[in-house]
């Protein structure tokens, strides 16, 4: 038994890991994939008008709509990794306000159309703002909630026709020749423009840094933060532009069938749609159409095929049950195939690459279930922050008092951003980040009181301190994951105390974190981007449309990644997946990724934590280089070798105070530094 | 030899974490094994225990194989461990968190009790405290808790992992005579540690472990007066008993 | 525990009452019947709730065998478990419908509902006093259960930490599946006591229960025992109250509304989570 189970454990796990067609997909090139895709756009195109009246209309609903909705909740649950549990709330909004805006105040369907998506989008945005925080599966619960909401209000008003619905909903009038009456062909075509803009406006997002900081969210959503990433907008406009697609799904019903009712619109309608984006691979274009195509297809395709009534018999000796029809059955086999696709093959039929890589790595089972509290234990680790150039590349960097050999070369790798205007003047000397009193207190524990640091421009700082001492702390007030009980952070003359994560990271301050926050399953390339997609300018809108300037910041964006690539000394390794590097590598991976936001000051935590000698020499010379190029870096280290040979200053934190500042050579003398580090003086055994 | 590794090889992912370890533990002593973060330290330790899998190697307790054991199943073998970052059940009770730790022992009432009393012996705060809960305890306390509830088991065995970790300097010396005691009264300690100083202080023996590798292997008192690792982790070259008088300049 | 949302559990719920339901009939008591009374009518009682218990606790522990534990194992994400659940949730509904039909199936009346006595205009009738005792009963021995075994403590200490539990030699495996049996065993004299207040049974009729159910618990915080005694309580007077406010048909939404509300601004509930964390 053992054994069998063995087995069963190693086929599956075979099934499951070793993607063939994702691998295949992803192998061919470009022009293949344009060729298949030519080939079925022509098959849906041309042989539809070949069929019966049936097969068109089922073709339109639910095939056409399906797919859809589809990649609108692709969006949603595929990009962004949101559970969302109600999308039938944003298609029932579409579809009513179709209803009401046509029959109520007699619009045409083609006015009432924007309307409808930017109803369902408002939507969107009225739900995901509040709850857009949430846990997983809470989110589900909350979206659920809300479909159902949705669907009971539409029951008991009046004005939506309560349980009777609302008839006579007008059909779209005449377009580019075409009458959109009673025939299901036309509506079949209408759905088919409208995929094809939904394709284009996935393909769009993929590649842009609005896919990109999807991505970093699902795998990281703190690591994301500390990146500069606005996770919580970035989320909300995944939410709004599900939500549209959902109303435009909701528009197209709604004008061709002309009579809608709360029926219509049932929880296990989200279900299907989910069912569909995951059984056919999150996140894919090609896997979620054919996992909608599947789920639209197949039901309709056994209640009429011999093969249906063979699979009611076999299913009713099973259950002993008289059923007649096998969509009787359809929704049982339904709840079946989504227990046995999530067994035995996760990441759907046609997953995209990442997904796959995503789900094919797993913790060990009590791993698993510690996960949560040690990603909270393991947030409150150290980062590293990565120093910014101010002004052009200069010859020299700026900051006096270093005494340290300065390069006399421009770096153009490290990215420059105009200096800010310091609302203090010049007298306020080289400080770029000081901390004043800074005091955090979680409940009864004091982790810092009243430290005082104040960090030179263009210097190497080192904070090192006995386990517990409050150095990860003391980064994470700076970067924002905490607040601060009371005291200053001053950043460029400017206070940063409070502000969101992303927000300090715009202002210029980038970390790195004591136990590696890549992006495991992005490539070193799209690590660094979501770095520096930090400093686009361009909106969200303007990456969907393509606009000009979009493009121009992704192309100096990409090749600005490689050069940092290949300023830390891992451009060959660009295209690898993050998590596949040697432990080496990703170290210097996630300071490239640092000092792609452009900071004017580099916070490392613990960046030579396991590395060995060779290891931490060239730890060094990058950090050096790192400040040659005109950045401040602030180092949290137990090395305390390396901490004497390459910082310029060293604080000593123990118990969260400062117990002494000052060189290296001086601190390492200090009697306090010494008792801290190795317990009272006269202890003998 | 009670407990013996031998080149044992753990993986994250693709990542390489311990890479081929072979130490041994005999009966009665205090071993400890010190390093910088990152080494491999309590990974070594979590495997002993279970709780991560042995990509290649062997783990023998008491003569038996116990690599792959799931890690509920060391505890009634003998094998006891007190986590890293301690890890107590904040929401139990000191008394419930000492219950679980002789959660394996199901029949044995009578050395229960015993143990009990030994425990409050060791750490009369504790039964000051029996009715806390476990989340309200001071940092010292919890380690106290935890050390304690390691040794309801009764192990033979006993894995501390980073005992002193976040506590201040009288404390651990308190902690570490306790450790003393421990292993005085019988119980095998394998001790990982980032302070060194204290850690080789009490140890018998000792290995360095270095990025997933066993760099140095000694007696403890050896080890202490060795200067690489003075330098690698007591500080520079600043003798580990009397302060330096600051230089005046 | 498990930072799971059991979808299922409504079925499991469902399973109960259908349970109920058999063992009524097994007993040969027949919808003509007239009510029972005195020791008859509690031995009745006491059995059909057994075989409840004991039917949903074992459906209950079959489903983490083979829906759950598996992804358990793999460590999958979060939103797999969730899709295994609503597809065990859809897949035991359906199994029903196929097998008992789409229609309501009536439950011979066992217990006499007579009203005892008035309380402030509310109507005390000895079925709710049936369902209310019970509850009680039932949820002060869950309580001390947990409080106080070992098993118990054992569940508890997997909740907090579970790496450490097992370092502790708490058996994980053995731990999740007797939660989810003591799940179901609450499950199926929920259902017993379901069945005798609404005497109807069908397919789906555990999906609303169910929503509800886990309304209670975040109401009271997830994870805290006490907590979900007091979120039942007070989303049924909520409930109740919105229904007389603005009228019956919007009791379901109350109920949505509440629980989106809660999520939304204090995802710890009312008494504070114990067990599991609502916030990202």
């Amino acid at each position: 038994m053992q054994r069998l189970r063995a087995r069963f454990a190693e086929v599956r796990r075979h099934v499951s890991v070793v993607d063939p067609v994702a691998r295949w997909w992803g192998r061919q090139r470009l022009r293949m994939k344009l060729t298949v895709a030519a080939a079925l756009a022509t098959v849906a195109i041309a042989v539809p008008p070949q069929l019966t009246r049936y097969w068109q209309s089922v073709l339109f609903f639910p095939v056409g709509v399906y797919m859809l909705l589809a990649l609108g909740l692709n969006i949603v649950v595929g990009a962004a990794g949101l559970l969302d549990l109600g999308y039938v709330a944003f298609y029932a909004v579409g579809a009513y306000t179709t209803a009401v805006l046509t029959t109520t105040h007699g619009w045409t369907a083609w006015q009432a159309l924007p309307f409808a998506v930017i109803f369902a989008m408002v939507a969107g945005v009225l739900l995901g703002a509040p709850t857009l925080r949430l846990r997983g599966d809470y989110l589900a619960i909350v979206t659920l909630g809300f479909g159902e909401i949705v669907r009971i209000v539409a029951q008991n008003s009046g004005s939506l026709g309560e349980a009777r619905g609302i008839t006579g909903i007008a059909h779209p009038g005449k377009l580019v020749g075409t009458d959109f009456e009673l025939l299901p062909l036309p509506y079949y075509y209408l759905t088919l423009v409208a995929i094809g803009l939904a394709i284009v406006l996935m393909l769009r997002l993929t590649r842009s840094r609005v896919g990109r900081s999807w991505s970093a969210i699902r795998e990281d959503e703190d690591a994301a933060e500390a990146m500069g990433v606005h996770t919580f907008t970035m989320k909300l406009w995944a939410f709004a532009m599900g939500a549209s697609t959902g109303g435009l799904a909701g528009w197209v019903y709604a004008s061709k069938v002309s009579f809608i009712n709360p029926d219509n619109f049932p929880f296990f309608f989200s279900v299907i749609i989910l069912a569909a984006v995951v059984l056919g691979g999150m996140g894919s274009i090609p896997g979620v159409l054919a996992g909608a195509f599947a789920i639209g297809f197949l039901p309709e395709y056994l209640r009429n095929a011999a093969a249906g009534a063979w699979l009611t018999d076999r299913l009713n000796t099973l259950t002993g049950g008289h059923v007649n029809n096998i969509t009787e059955y359809r929704v049982l086999l339904f709840g079946l195939a989504l227990v046995a696709m999530m067994v035995f093959r996760p990441q759907g039929l046609l997953p995209s690459r990442q997904r796959a890589a995503e789900l094919a790595e797993a913790p060990s089972p009590e791993q698993a279930m510690t996960v949560v509290t040690e990603a909270a234990e393991d947030a409150l680790v150290g980062t590293e922050g990565a120093g910014r150039e101010h002004g052009p590349a200069p010859p020299a960097p700026p900051g006096a008092g270093t005494g340290k050999a300065v390069t006399g070369r421009a770096e153009p790798a490290v990215p420059t951003r105009p200096r800010p205007a310091t609302s203090k003047g010049p007298t306020h000397g080289d400080i770029v980040l000081e901390l004043a009193d800074l005091t955090m207190g979680f409940g009864g524990v004091v982790a810092l009181h009243r430290v005082s640091i104040g960090i030179e421009r263009g210097g190497i700082f080192g904070i090192i301190g006995p386990n517990g001492a409050g150095k990860t702390t003391l980064f994470n007030c700076v970067t924002g994951v905490f607040r601060p009980t009371s005291g200053a952070i001053v950043l460029n003359g400017r206070s940063i105390v409070g502000r969101k994560p992303h927000r300090i990271t715009e202002a210029g301050i980038a970390r790195t974190f004591q136990n590696i926050r890549l992006f495991p399953n992005m490539t070193a390339v799209e690590n660094v981007l979501v770095g520096a997609d930090a400093r686009h300018r361009t909106s969200v809108p303007g990456a969907v449309l393509g606009l000009p300037r979009h493009r121009r910041e992704e192309r100096t964006g990409r090749a600005e990644a490689r050069r940092l690539l290949d300023y830390v000394g891992i451009v060959h390794r660009a295209d690898d997946l993050a998590r596949n590097l040697p432990y080496g590598d990703q170290r210097r991976l996630e300071i490239a990724r640092a000092v792609a936001t452009g900071p004017s000051v580099v916070l490392l935590d613990e960046p030579a934590a396991g590395m060995n000698p060779t290891e931490k020499r060239a730890l060094i010379e990058l950090i050096r280089k790192i400040r040659g190029s005109g950045l401040t870096v602030v180092l949290i280290e137990h090395d305390v070798g390396l901490v004497m040979g390459v910082c310029d200053r060293v604080a000593v934190l123990d118990f969260g105070e400062k117990i002494a500042e000052g060189p290296p050579a001086a601190v390492q003398q200090d009697a306090r530094v010494i008792e801290a580090y190795l317990g009272t003086t006269a202890d003998a055994p | 030899m009670l407990l013996e590794l031998t080149d044992v090889h753990v993986h994250y992912g693709k990542v390489e974490a311990l890479k081929g370890i072979s130490l041994t533990v005999d009966s009665g002593e205090i071993v400890t094994l010190i390093g910088g973060n990152g080494a491999g330290k309590s990974t070594t330790l979590k495997t002993i225990s279970g709780l991560r899998r042995v990509t290649s190697g062997s783990i023998r307790f008491k003569g038996e194989e116990i690599a792959g054991v799931p890690a509920h199943r060391l505890v009634e073998r003998g094998l006891s461990q007190a986590p890293e970052g301690r890890g107590i059940f904040p929401g139990m009770t000191v008394m419930e968190n000492l219950e679980m730790g002789a959660y394996a022992r199901r029949r044995a009432r009578a050395a229960i009790a015993r143990e009990l009393e030994r425990v409050f012996g060791l750490f009369p705060r504790l039964a000051e405290r029996r009715r806390q809960p476990g989340g309200t305890l001071s940092g010292g306390e919890q380690q106290m808790l935890t050390i304690g509830r390691a040794l309801m088991a009764g192990p033979e065995v006993l894995l501390l992992d980073e005992p002193s970790m976040g506590l201040a300097p009288k404390l651990v010396v308190q902690i570490f005579d306790i450790v003393t005691e421990i292993n005085r009264q019988g119980t095998t300690i394998l001790l990982v540690e980032q302070n060194a100083a204290q850690a080789l202080r009490r140890a018998h023996r000792a290995y360095v472990l270095e990025t997933g590798r066993i760099v140095r292997s000694d007696a403890a008192a050896a080890l202490l007066d060795d200067e690489s690792v003075k330098a690698a982790y007591l500080g520079g070259d600043v003798s580990s008993s009397e302060p330096e008088v600051p230089p005046t300049s | 525990m498990l930072r799971l949302i059991n979808f299922a559990h409504s079925e499991i719920f469902m399973i109960g009452i259908f349970a109920s339901l058999f063992a009524m009939d097994g007993l040969g008591i027949d919808v003509a019947d007239s009510p029972k009374k005195g020791l008859a009518l509690a031995a009745t009682l006491v059995a059909v709730m057994l075989a409840a218990m004991l039917a949903s606790g074992m459906a209950a522990v079959a489903v983490e065998r083979v829906a759950y534990r598996p992804l358990r194992r793999r460590g999958a994400p979060r939103l797999a478990a969730l899709i295994t659940a609503i597809g065990v949730s859809l897949f035991l509904q359906e199994l029903f419908a196929a097998r008992y039909g789409r229609e309501f199936l009536g439950f011979p009346r066992v217990l006499e509902k007579r009203r005892l006595f008035e309380f402030h205009g509310a109507d005390i009738r000895t079925d709710k006093v049936l369902v209310f005792g019970s509850a009680i009963v039932l949820m002060v021995c869950l309580d001390r259960f947990m409080a106080t075994s070992r098993l118990g403590r054992g569940v508890r200490a997997t909740a907090q930490d579970a790496e450490t539990a097992a370092l502790m030699g708490v058996d994980i495996d053995r731990v999740v599946m007797l939660t989810f049996f003591l799940g179901g065993l609450l499950a199926g004299a929920a259902g017993t006591l379901y069945g005798v207040f609404f005497e109807a049974a069908r397919y789906d009729i555990g999906f609303l229960p169910g929503v509800k159910a886990f309304t209670a618990a975040v109401l009271g915080g997830i994870g805290n025992i006490r907590g979900a005694l007091l979120g039942g309580l007070l989303l049924g007077l909520l409930e109740n109250w919105g229904a007389t406010v603005l009228g019956g048909e919007w009791k379901d939404v109350f109920a949505f509304s509440v629980l989106v509300l809660v999520l939304m601004f204090r995802p710890t509930g009312l008494l504070g989570e114990r067990l599991g964390r609502a916030r990202a």
